[in-house]
C-alpha cells in the first residue's frame, strides 16, 4: 500500500467545471483547484466583527502572559535579594498577580484556538494556506507553548515551597517561551502583510519579512507594558500592605512601561516598511483606517504619559480606579491596534497571494470567463425568496465575493454602501470595484453577474416586492463588459503605482 | 504486511504519525478530565470524603490546560491531512462549533471554583463540578459529530440547505459512548499512580471503573463496527491495521488482568506498571484504529504542504521541548526534596 494515493469523494462541483482531471482544460483546471466552502450568514454582523472580537481578546491575554513573565522574572530577582523589598516582592509574586498570569496563559490558549475556529469560519482558504506554509514552524511555536505551560503550572503549583533560584530558573523558563511563542507566531502573521519576495516554500524569506522585526519588538513593549498595567491594578489590591510600600510596589512595576518610549519609534518603522497603499489607507487614505490609527496613538501616548510624567519621575501612587481606567485604555490601544493591522491588508489577505474574499488575484481572469457563482456547489438557503433566477444568482455572488467582509443590509451593509448610486453608477462601479475603492479586490466575475447584483440591490432597496422583472439587456452586458476589460484583473494598488488611465 | 504509518508515502506517512501520536496525548489528558469530572460529580453528589474526588479537585484544572495544550498538534495536522473535510465541517456546524471554546472557557472556570476553598457547600460543589463535566461532554459530542459530518460529504450540500444544526447520525451514540467509557481506565491509571501512597483501597474502586469501562467501550467499538459500511469494515481488515488491532486487543487483555489484580490486591505496583502501560499501548493503538477507519478520505498532499520548509527546526525544537520539560521535573524534584 506504500504510496496510496487518497481518492477523493467530495460533492461534484457544478457543470462547466468537470471534476475529471484527464482532458480537463487550463480554465477548468484552475477552477478546479480553488476551494469552495459553506458560507455563513452571521446575521447583521459581518465576519470581520466575530473575528476581530476573538483577535482582540486573544491578543490582549497572550500578550499579558508573556509581558507576565519578564515582569515576574524581575520582582524574582529583587525577592532573591532579600530585605523588607523583597519580602514585598515574593507577596506579589506569589500573590494573585500569578493567578492572573495562570488564567492568562489557560485563556490565552484556549482564546488561540477560538482564533483557529474564527478563521475558519471567516476564511477558511487563507488559514488553509498559512498552514500549509507554515505548519512546521506553527508546530515549533507549539513546543514553545507546551514548555511555558508546563514552567508555569511548576511554579504556580510549587513555587512558594522552591528555593529563590530554582524560582527563578522556572520563571525564565516560562517567559523565554512565551516571548519564543510570540516570535514565532509573529513571523507567520506579519508575512500576511509583508511577504515581499516570499515564494510558497521560500518560508525564511516568508517568515522574517520586512515588518517583522519592528511588529516584533512592538509587541514585545506592549506585553510589557500590559503586565505592568495589570502588577500596578493588583498591586492597589494589597490591603496588607500599607500606602508607602505600595508605592514602592508600583514604582517598581512602572519600570516595565518606560519602554513604551520606544513605541513612536517602533511605529514610524512599521509604517516605513508596510506597502505603500496600506501605509496610505492609515494615514487619511480611509476615514475608518486613519480614526483607529488616532485611537490607537492617542490612547497609548496617554499611557506613556501618565507612565513617564507620574509613575516615573514623580513617583504618584496610584489608585485602583485610575489604574483600572489606564487598563482600560490599554484594552483600547490594543484593539484600535489589532483593527489597523487587519484593515492594513486590504484587499488581502495574504498580500498579492489571496485576496480578502478567498480568491486568488490569478484566478480572477478565470472567474470573469466562467463566472464566481459557478464554483458554488452550496444551495441558497432563502433561494424560494428571489423571484427570479438573476436576483438567485445575485445572492450567490454575493455570498462568493462579498459575504466575508459585507452584509446586505447589517454592518457594512451593501444596500447602505449603495444606496445612492444609479444603476448605471452601480454597474460601473461595481465592474471596476478595485478602482472605484482601491482598497476592493477586482470583481471576479462574468458581466452577467455584476448585473445579477446591480438587480439584487436595486430589489433589495425596493422592499424585496414579489414581482421583479429581470433584466437581461445586451448593450447593458456590453457596456458592462467594456468596463471590466478596462479595469482589467490587476488590484487596485497596481493601477495606483502605474497611474490609472 | 506493512503496518500503518509505514505503508504510506512520505510525507503523508509522518503527518499521519505525528497525528495519532499527539492526538493519543491530547486524549490521556481530555481523558482523565472528563471521567475525573463526572466521578469527582458523583462523589461531590454522595457527600462522602474520597481521596479520588480530593485529588481530582487539585489537579483537573491543571489536566485540562495540558489537555488544550496537547490538542492543538493534533489539530493543526489534521488541516493537513484533511483540510477541505475538516473545514467544510466546522463551517456546516459553526454555532456548535463555536460554542466549543466558550463551552471549555466555562469548564476551565468551573475547575477551578469547584477546586475554590470558599465552596464549600455540598450540593454547590457537586453542582459545580457537574457543570464542569457536562461542558466537556458537549465538546467530546461536537467534535464526535463533526467528526462523522466530515466523512459524509453525500450530505453536505442538503445540510447546508436545509440550515440544520444538528447531525443525528446512527453512529454517533456508539462512538461517543466508546469515547467516554475509554476515559475510565485513563482515570484510574492517572488516578491510581495519585492516590496509592495515601489511599490504596481507593485503587480498587478505580480498577473496578476501569474494568467497566474497558469493556463498555469494547461493545461500543462492536456496536460501532456493526453500522460501520462494508468498505470502512474492510478498511480495519486492512494489512497495514492489522497489527495495530491485534497491540490493542492485547494491551486490552493486559489492562483487564492488571485491573483484576487490583481489585484483589490494590496495592500491588506491578498490576499497576502492567495497567499503564496496556494503558498507554491502548491508546494509541486504539487512536490508529480509529484513523483507519477515515484513510480512504486522506486529502492528497497539497503542493504547498509538501514544499514547506522547517521540519528540522521542529525535530530539533521538539527534543529540546522534551528536554526542558524533563528538566522543570527534575528541578522541582532536587527543589522539593527534604535534603535542601
Amino acid at each position: 500500500m506504500r504510496g496510496a494515493t487518497a481518492c477523493r469523494t467530495l460533492p461534484p462541483k457544478p457543470a462547466g467545471f468537470g471534476h475529471h482531471r484527464s482532458g480537463m482544460s487550463p480554465v477548468g483546471a484552475i477552477a478546479e483547484a480553488i476551494p469552495v466552502y459553506p458560507v455563513n450568514d452571521f446575521g447583521p454582523a459581518m465576519k470581520g466583527m466575530v473575528i476581530g472580537a476573538v483577535g482582540i481578546l486573544h491578543v490582549f491575554l497572550a500578550q499579558f502572559a508573556i509581558g507576565g513573565g519578564f515582569l515576574l522574572c524581575y520582582f524574582q530577582w529583587r525577592a532573591g535579594r532579600g530585605g523588607a523589598d523583597g519580602d514585598d516582592a515574593r507577596r506579589f509574586l506569589d500573590g494573585f498577580f500569578k493567578l492572573l498570569v495562570l488564567v492568562s496563559f489557560v485563556l490565552g490558549a484556549l482564546t488561540g484556538v477560538a482564533m483557529w475556529f474564527t478563521s475558519i469560519q471567516v476564511s477558511a482558504r487563507t488559514i488553509g494556506l498559512m498552514v500549509d506554509e507554515f505548519h512546521w514552524l506553527w508546530a515549533v511555536e507549539w513546543c514553545f507553548f507546551s514548555v511555558e505551560i508546563t514552567a508555569g503550572y511548576a511554579f504556580y503549583r510549587w513555587g512558594p515551597r522552591l528555593p529563590d533560584p530554582t524560582r527563578m530558573r522556572l520563571l525564565v523558563l516560562y517567559a523565554g517561551a512565551a516571548w519564543g511563542s510570540l516570535f514565532w507566531i509573529n513571523g507567520i502573521l506579519s508575512w500576511q502583510l509583508t511577504p515581499g519576495r516570499w515564494t510558497p516554500g521560500a518560508l525564511w524569506t516568508g517568515f522574517f519579512n520586512a515588518s517583522f522585526w519592528p511588529s516584533l519588538l512592538f509587541r514585545t513593549v506592549v506585553a510589557m507594558a500590559l503586565a505592568a498595567l495589570v502588577a500596578i491594578l493588583v498591586i492597589t489590591t494589597f490591603d496588607e500592605l500599607d500606602r508607602e510600600r505600595r508605592r514602592a510596589l508600583i514604582g517598581r512595576a512602572a519600570r516595565f512601561l518606560a519602554p513604551m518610549a520606544a513605541l513612536p519609534v517602533l511605529a514610524v518603522w512599521y509604517l516605513a516598511v508596510i506597502p505603500a497603499d496600506s501605509r496610505g489607507w492609515l494615514l487619511g487614505g480611509s476615514v475608518a483606517m486613519t480614526m483607529f490609527v488616532g485611537i490607537a496613538a492617542g490612547a497609548s501616548l496617554l499611557i506613556g504619559l501618565y507612565a513617564g510624567l507620574g509613575l516615573l519621575l514623580r513617583r504618584l501612587y496610584v489608585s485602583g480606579a485610575t489604574a483600572g481606567l489606564l487598563l482600560a485604555l490599554a484594552f483600547g490601544a490594543t484593539a484600535a491596534g489589532e483593527f489597523v493591522r487587519e484593515g492594513a491588508r486590504k484587499p488581502f489577505t495574504v498580500r498579492q497571494t489571496l485576496y480578502s474574499n478567498s480568491i486568488a488575484p490569478d484566478e480572477v481572469a478565470t472567474l470573469r470567463r466562467l463566472g464566481s457563482a459557478s464554483l458554488d456547489r452550496y444551495p441558497l438557503r432563502d433561494a424560494a425568496r428571489y423571484p427570479t433566477a438573476q436576483l438567485a444568482l445575485g445572492a450567490r455572488v454575493v455570498r462568493v465575493q462579498c459575504a466575508v467582509c459585507h452584509t446586505l443590509d447589517g454592518a457594512n451593509g451593501l444596500v447602505h454602501l449603495t444606496r445612492t448610486w444609479t444603476a448605471e453608477q452601480a454597474r460601473m462601479n461595481i465592474a471596476q470595484l478595485q478602482r472605484t475603492k482601491a482598497f476592493m479586490p477586482p470583481f471576479a466575475g462574468t458581466a452577467d453577474e455584476v448585473e445579477a447584483v446591480v438587480q439584487l440591490l436595486r430589489w433589495e432597496r425596493a422592499g424585496a416586492p414579489a414581482a421583479w422583472a429581470a433584466l437581461a439587456d445586451p448593450d447593458v452586458g456590453a457596456r458592462i463588459q467594456a468596463w471590466l476589460d478596462d479595469a482589467g484583473t490587476e488590484p487596485g494598488s497596481a493601477a495606483e503605482a502605474g497611474g490609472a488611465p | 504486511m506493512t503496518p500503518f504509518p509505514l505503508a504510506y508515502a512520505w510525507p503523508q506517512g509522518l503527518y499521519l504519525a505525528l497525528y495519532v501520536v499527539t492526538l493519543a496525548a491530547h486524549a490521556a489528558f481530555i481523558g482523565y478530565v472528563l471521567a475525573g469530572s463526572g466521578y469527582a460529580a458523583v462523589a461531590a453528589l454522595r457527600g462522602r470524603r474520597d481521596p479520588v474526588a480530593d485529588v481530582l479537585r487539585d489537579w483537573l484544572p491543571f489536566a485540562l490546560g495540558a489537555g488544550i495544550t496537547a490538542g492543538v498538534a493534533p489539530l493543526l495536522f489534521v488541516q493537513i491531512l484533511y483540510q477541505e473535510r475538516f473545514y467544510t465541517a466546522n463551517l456546516l456546524l459553526f454555532h456548535r462549533w463555536m460554542a466549543l471554546v466558550p463551552a471549555l472557557i466555562a469548564g476551565f472556570y468551573l475547575l477551578y471554583l469547584h477546586k475554590a476553598e470558599r465552596v464549600t457547600r455540598p450540593g454547590l460543589r457537586a453542582a459545580v463540578i457537574a457543570a464542569a463535566a457536562l461542558c466537556f461532554l458537549f465538546a467530546a459530542w461536537s467534535w464526535t459529530e463533526n467528526h462523522l459530518l466530515s466523512l459524509d460529504d453525500a450530505i453536505w450540500r442538503d445540510f447546508y440547505g436545509a440550515g440544520r444544526m444538528l447531525y443525528a447520525d446512527p453512529r454517533l451514540a456508539p462512538r461517543l459512548l466508546t469515547w467516554v467509557l475509554a476515559s475510565l481506565p485513563i482515570l484510574a491509571v492517572g488516578a491510581s499512580w495519585q492516590v496509592r501512597a495515601t489511599a490504596a483501597p481507593a485503587v480498587r474502586t478505580l480498577a473496578l471503573l476501569a474494568l467497566i469501562g474497558i469493556v463498555g467501550s469494547t461493545a461500543g467499538a462492536f456496536w460501532q463496527r456493526a453500522l460501520l459500511a462494508p468498505a470502512a469494515r474492510a478498511s480495519l481488515e486492512s494489512p497495514s491495521i492489522v497489527p495495530w488491532l491485534v497491540a490493542l486487543a492485547a494491551a486490552r487483555a493486559a489492562e483487564l488482568a492488571a485491573y483484576a489484580q487490583l481489585v484483589r490486591v490494590p496495592d500491588s505496583r506491578r498490576a499497576l506498571v502492567v495497567a499503564t502501560v496496556g494503558g498507554g499501548l491502548a491508546l494509541v493503538a486504539g487512536a490508529v484504529v480509529r484513523e483507519s477507519l477515515r484513510l480512504a478520505a486522506l486529502e492528497p498532499i497539497r503542493d504547498g504542504v509538501a514544499g514547506a520548509g522547517g521540519l528540522p527546526l521542529f525535530l530539533a525544537v521538539f527534543a529540546l521541548m522534551i528536554g526542558a520539560i524533563v528538566w522543570i521535573g527534575a528541578l522541582v524534584r532536587r527543589g522539593l526534596s527534604p535534603a535542601r
